[in-house]
């Protein structure tokens, strides 16, 4: 039975990716909470990056929404679930809003917008343009009638007469309402990385950051306006009403799974750790830079990061390494995505010097200047291994400035996957299985694949029964 | 009696500036150039460095086309003269497709191509977006239903998926032909890319960088299809004889002779404004600040803008011709001097701190500063007498000026111009006066300002019947403290 919901929500999109949509979304979110209002935040797409930020300026998780990984109803769903009882919910966008895998737009972030039925508002730079964004907004309408699109930000525009001239115009022809400007400013605290923003976890001054992005809007941007707007939204209606989760079965009560989360791995979907736990297994943090040992674990789960930036002292905790070595030796089932696939290599490479890794892959990663991989990817299990069944395809998403060498040289170790889109380890292979560990550029998202938790925790559960027979 | 003509003709224009549109142009006009077709190159709107990368791109002079200072008609005018015994005109816009001077895009690249019929196409900078920019393509459809916009060439395309993306997105929500994507490799693999598009004369080597954007144009722009566009122009209608036309054909006897200084420091001057000296009488004298010695026999010197600053040294150096210059101007010399002239005639251009010693014969000192203290449309009203515009006199012209005169005035100098709109020397000023020399930040075109012709040749004919009748005693019109 359809069941509507009142959710104050809206998108935050821009025309093209670097036109300052991240950074406003934080000030937003920020100046939000200052009002008093419980945030809820999400990002579009696989971005652990952005996520981290928008989660730190919201005051709790953000998560990924991602049609194409896990299907537009989870989708919603997640968005419901996490969205409720909030007093709005902001939804960043990612790349141009129309923006998706394909010609037609295809998972872009109107298609988002419409399926959750948000308002949007659009971030655009306004350098070197005055009248003509009246075009681009009026176009962005014209495009798909059936998007919402209910303000404009204009961002580093220079001085009182370009920014008169702008919102005149799309005023005039758009209808639009221009519901803050920008100006230029020299966030020279805001440098891009990788994947946009710095990593979060990386700045000793993240939480100043969100400070000043909160400053900075709530000069500029008539927050009450943004606010306003996402509650215009019109009830959000749904197929079945969002109880609670079902109780789940715990049939994985008492296994410890071990995640290695410090500054140099950090990116988890909230998801991936939440399906973990939600069949009775308990999350053991571990810090690869400083602990000594690792503890008595059932599974080992490390995400990515940026092992290239921590490279010195991952490769000085030999006991961690040692520790972490006999483990595999011993049996223990580790899956490794992306910068835990590099830690698990035996070097890695950076601007000539090579940095001794934990040695279990037979393969070396080489750091490079441009992304090797970036985009969604999508694998057939072809060979055995302990978490995948042959046959299964995952889809997730890959974006790695590294590469791997050397994939030939050891014969108990090979290739489990088969590129079918996306590059991989060479636009042909990946996941890489020795032992009870597989390393993969992939990341995957436990809602888009469920099969992900349920492999770990059954290779987890044979592990500790094995152990557990004298 | 009206006659049509035909006309082939385009207008590249662009969504932002910044968005590759120069050098695409060079490109485009270099190319059809190889193939042997005659390009009649102009540039929108005021700017002389783009104009000079065209003309040497096409091998002839670009005219810039600039509605606000030249009126409808003045820009039709200076069209379809100057495409007369051309095979196709190439018209390049500024700034974003419908930018003008207020929210109704007045004086817009838009506006630039209805008045003229002529067909669009559109540069997008592809960089992080995919389908997004049909949605742009389909807004300056839209925007003003009365421009046509004939083809899109995409810029810094990311590889053959990007391509493919945004090229079937564009052409199946629009219907506008993609006529062109331009990797962006080809642009980094320019050997002198840090260069940009410097000022070309300033440029090491100026026909190879407009070769190879010629060579990336010929591989990756369908040039046929442009062709097409251009020729699918309506006939222009056209009055054949214009004012113009019959000067051409009736030249006027030579009277004066007019210096102009034009040498790499100085290089910023309208094909039509040397014209117009031509026109009314004057025979032009090119002059080098740089290595002459001392001043021809002329009867009036036009200083135009340029970049004193980059050859600041050897101005100062050239201490011969500085002197003879000074005299000259205490002698009664009608002088006038546009920005980097103005810059020369004070005591010093200073840079960094440290002060080069220029013409001083305005005492300010010419600082130059690392942002533009002055760009755009200037308009100025005359209020003090001077040897070139009548006390009452409104002028229109464009400033870009990198510097300030410190101090901005200092009596007994005056300055003769009330600054309307724009900046100017500051403080609602413009205009230094001193003797017969002017010197301003605002530059004129003479296609917007006929009297800026007339003025000249007035004043060098003024200077030259003195001269004649008596040696010694020199004419002014204005001395310092007279009002």
């Amino acid at each position: 039975m359809p069941f509507s919901l009142k959710i104050p929500r809206i998108v935050v999109a821009a025309l093209k990716g670097g036109a300052g949509k991240t950074f406003i979304t934080i000030g937003l979110l920020r100046a939000a909470r200052r009002k008093g209002l419980s945030v809820a935040a999400f990002k579009k797409g696989p971005d652990y990056i952005d996520a981290g930020w928008l989660g730190l300026a919201a005051r709790r998780p953000c998560y990924n929404l991602d049609s194409y990984l896990t299907g537009p109803d989870q989708a919603k769903h997640t968005f419901v679930q996490q969205s409720l009882s909030n007093d709005i919910a902001v939804i960043e966008g990612n790349r141009g809003i129309f923006d998706g895998v394909d010609a037609q737009g295809s998972f872009s972030t109107a298609e988002l917008a419409k399926l959750i039925g948000a308002p949007t508002i659009i971030v655009v730079d306004a350098t070197k343009v005055t009248r003509t964004v009246a075009a681009f907004i009026l176009g962005c309408k014209l495009l798909d009638p059936e998007l919402s699109i209910n303000g404009v930000i204009l961002n580093k525009v220079a001085g009182t007469r370009h920014e008169t001239v702008v919102r005149d115009a799309v005023e005039h022809y758009c209808g639009v309402p221009v519901i803050g400007a920008i100006p230029r400013l020299s966030l020279t605290d805001f440098p891009q990385r990788h994947l946009g923003l710095i990593p979060l976890y990386e700045h000793p001054r993240a939480e100043e950051f969100v400070e000043t992005s909160a400053d900075i809007v709530s000069k500029y941007v008539d927050v009450e306006a943004f606010a306003e707007t996402g509650r215009s939204a019109s009830d959000l209606v749904i197929e079945t009403p969002c109880s609670h989760s079902p109780q789940p079965i715990l049939e994985h009560r008492g296994l410890r799974i071990g995640v290695i989360r410090d500054s140099a791995f950090q990116f988890y979907y909230p998801e991936n750790l939440e399906s973990l736990r939600a069949s009775g297994a308990s999350i053991v943090e571990l810090n690869a830079l400083e602990d000594r040992a690792l503890p008595s674990l059932d599974a080992l789960y490390i995400g990515g990061g940026f092992p290239e930036t921590h490279a010195e002292m991952l490769a000085l905790n030999e006991r961690f390494k040692n520790s972490l070595v006999d483990a595999v030796l011993y049996g223990l089932p580790v899956y490794a995505e992306c910068g835990g696939l590099i830690y698990l290599s035996r070097k890695l490479h950076l601007d000539n010097k090579a940095y001794p890794m934990v040695g279990v892959f037979p393969l070396e990663a080489i750091l490079h200047r441009k992304p090797q991989g970036h985009g969604y990817i999508k694998v057939e299990i072809v060979r055995s291994n302990p978490f995948y069944p042959i046959g299964t395809v995952v889809t997730g998403h890959e974006f790695h400035y590294s590469s791997v060498t050397g994939l030939a040289q050891d014969e108990r170790a090979y290739c489990c996957f088969e590129v079918m889109r996306g590059y991989g380890f060479d636009g042909k292979r990946d996941g890489i299985c020795i032992y009870n560990c597989l390393g993969t550029y992939v990341h995957v998202h436990a809602l888009g694949t469920p099969l992900w938790a349920r492999g770990l925790l059954d290779s987890a559960e044979r592990f500790a029964k094995n152990r557990c027979v004298p | 009696m009206i006659t049509t003509r035909r006309v082939p003709r385009i207008v590249i224009a662009a969504l932002k500036g910044g968005a590759g549109k120069t050098l695409i142009t060079i490109g485009i006009i270099a190319a059809l150039c190889n193939r042997g077709y005659r390009v009649a190159p102009f540039k929108k709107g005021p700017d002389y460095i783009d104009s000079a990368w065209l003309a040497m791109a096409a091998g002839a002079p670009c005219y810039n086309l600039d509605r606000f200072l030249f009126g409808t008609d003045g820009v039709r005018n200076s069209f379809e003269f100057n495409t007369i015994g051309t095979d196709v005109a190439v018209l390049e816009g500024n700034r974003g497709l419908f930018d003008g001077v207020d929210a109704l895009g007045s004086y817009s690249t838009a506006d630039l191509a209805r008045i003229l019929k002529a067909p669009v196409v559109l540069i997008i900078d592809a960089t992080k977006m995919t389908r997004t920019a049909s949605a742009l393509v389909v807004g300056c459809q839209r925007l003003e239903q009365d421009v046509s916009l004939a083809g899109v060439i995409l810029n810094k395309v990311a590889g053959q998926r990007h391509k493919k993306v945004l090229t079937e997105a564009i052409e199946n929500d629009t219907g506008v032909p993609v006529l062109g994507c331009i990797d962006k490799l080809m642009w980094s693999q320019l050997p002198q890319r840090h260069l940009g598009l410097l000022p070309i004369f300033e440029h090491p080597d100026s026909h190879k960088f407009i070769d190879q954007a010629a060579q990336i144009v010929e591989r990756q722009v369908n040039l046929d299809v442009l062709l097409t566009i251009a020729r699918s122009a309506p006939d222009l209608l056209s009055q054949p004889m214009t004012e113009k036309l019959k000067r051409c054909a009736y030249p006027v006897r030579n009277s004066v002779r007019i210096g102009v200084v034009r040498d790499s420091a100085f290089q910023f001057y309208y094909p039509e404004n040397l014209e117009a000296l031509k026109d009314k009488g004057a025979e032009l004298i090119e002059i080098s600040a740089l290595n002459s010695k001392g001043l021809h026999d002329v009867d009036a010197l036009y200083i135009g803008g340029g970049f004193p600053e980059t050859h600041a040294e050897i101005l100062a150096s050239n201490v011969n011709f500085k002197t003879a210059l000074k005299e000259a101007v205490e002698h009664g010399l009608p002088v006038y001097a546009e920005c980097g002239g103005l810059m020369y005639l004070c005591q010093s251009i200073v840079i960094d701190d440290k002060a080069f010693p220029m013409v001083n014969i305005f005492p300010m000192h010419a600082v130059l500063r690392r942002t533009p203290q002055g760009l755009g449309y200037i308009a100025v009203r005359v209020i003090r007498q001077n040897p070139f515009y009548p006390i009452g006199k409104e002028l229109t012209g464009h400033e870009f000026h990198y510097s300030t005169l410190s101090p901005e005035v200092c009596p007994p100098f005056e300055c003769a111009f009330e600054v309307v709109r724009g900046v100017g020397i500051g403080n609602h000023m413009d205009g230094l006066v001193y003797r017969n020399v002017l010197g301003t930040y605002v530059h004129i075109h003479a296609i917007g300002e006929e009297d800026w012709a007339t003025g000249i040749i007035s004043a060098a004919r003024g200077y030259a019947s003195e001269n004649s009748k008596t040696i010694g005693t020199r004419p002014l019109v204005y001395k310092p403290g007279d009002r």
